[in-house]
């Protein structure tokens, strides 16, 4: 009985930390994309796969760069 | 002066400047104020000029532009026009067109960014380690300017560069780049998606803050009766947080009508009219046509409309009611 109990109460928290898990990316998922895409040349941007970091580690939008 | 002063002892004289600074003393005067009966309508003086400024004027000023013929490209036009205004926004087919535009992205984006945020809501509220962090990752679109929000976006799903494209060819979704916002069958649900994502933490938020107000008793006392989670979400949690609910949604509802900058971002109302709502329109007739009386008359029915809403929720939903 006690058991069962804390094995259901594991799985509560499992789902619980997949639906926040979730919810995290889906919040933040477009900034950390903006963010990747501000630090990209334009043909980086054109040219790679959207989600890839830039290609270089200069900082093109970025002052003083 | 001298001959005034004649009959004045010296004594008098001295204490002239003194008692001159009494009279005229400002602390003084409103100390002698307040123990008058006028002191109550002095202290909510300030208040009533904020609102009859900020508020009432400005509310007026939109209703007495809605009687009126204002075109700012046709000045010889202008002058009183009584309820004309009101009689071309019955028979226009565009004002109805937006008002089933308005009805559409606002029931539905409500309905979204509602059941997100419950389910937000109950997740964090279970106080699991590590939670807080989530907490604020999942607040922070809430806290973006539209603007800013809908660039994102509008980047996103751009049909060249956007991520979203590539990642559903990526997966075998799409068979080929889509430009979302400009087919007219897709530009309302992908508005609709951008809106959920940047209101959805509102609900979170609201809902997160009425949860942790009810009583973990009630909670021990139903799991001992032996009520699962569905029925404690049922009977327990949805009833005691009805006023937040209600609150929240007549909040959400009124931004949402109100609040044009998003869709004139992301689409600007089209493709054709097809994510044109309400307030896109009455900003368009002001902004672009110039037509400024009739944009009037657009946002008086807006605020009758939503005056209603507002008075149908709260009867319906009985949050009035004792108990």
């Amino acid at each position: 009985m006690a058991e069962s109990r804390i094995r259901g109460e594991f799985a509560k928290n499992v789902l619980t930390y997949l639906v926040l898990i979730a919810f995290g990316i889906f919040g933040i998922g477009p900034l950390l994309w903006t963010l990747l895409t501000s630090l990209k040349y334009e043909a980086d941007i054109v040219t790679t796969s959207p989600p890839g970091l830039p290609s270089t580690t200069r900082r093109p939008n970025c002052a003083g760069s | 002066m001298a001959e005034k002063n004649v009959g004045r002892s010296a004594a008098e004289l001295v204490t002239l400047p003194y008692s001159l600074w009494r009279r005229w003393n400002p602390f003084w005067i409103i100390g002698e104020l307040s123990e008058t009966r006028f002191w109550m309508y002095l202290l909510l003086l300030p208040s009533l000029v904020l609102i009859v400024s900020v508020i009432l004027y400005p509310t007026i000023n939109g209703f007495a532009l809605s009687v009126q013929n204002v075109r700012l490209n046709r000045p010889a036009n202008n002058g009183f026009a009584g309820l004309n205004q009101y009689i071309r926004v019955w028979n226009d087919p565009l004002f109805w067109l937006s008002l089933q535009n308005t009805a559409m992205w606002v029931t539905i984006t409500t309905i979204i960014e509602f059941l997100l945020g419950l389910t937000a809501a109950l997740a964090l509220n279970r106080n699991l380690p590590g939670t807080r962090l989530i907490g604020v990752i999942v607040l922070i679109p809430f806290f973006l300017p539209n603007v800013v929000a809908g660039n994102i976006w509008a980047m996103m799903l751009d049909p060249r560069l956007g991520v979203i494209n590539d990642l559903l060819i990526r997966i075998g979704f799409l068979g080929t780049q889509k430009a979302w916002f400009a087919d007219p069958s897709t530009a309302m649900a992908a508005a609709i998606l951008v809106e959920s994502w940047h209101g959805f933490p509102f609900f979170a938020l609201l809902l997160l803050a009425g949860m942790k107000s009810i009583p973990n008793d009630l909670y021990k006392a139903a799991t001992i009766d032996g009520a699962g989670w569905l029925s404690q979400l049922r009977l327990i949690t949805l009833p005691m947080l009805r006023t937040v609910i209600a609150a929240a949604v007549i909040l959400r509802v009124i931004g949402l009508v109100n609040s044009p900058d998003l869709l004139l971002i992301l689409t600007g109302g089209g493709p054709g009219r097809a994510t044109q709502v309400l307030s896109l329109y009455a900003f368009i007739t002001a902004y672009k046509d110039f037509n400024f009386g009739y944009s009037g008359a657009l946002s008086v029915v807006m605020f009758a409309m939503l005056m209603f809403f507002a008075w149908a929720y709260i009867r319906i939903s009985g949050v009035n009611r004792e108990n």
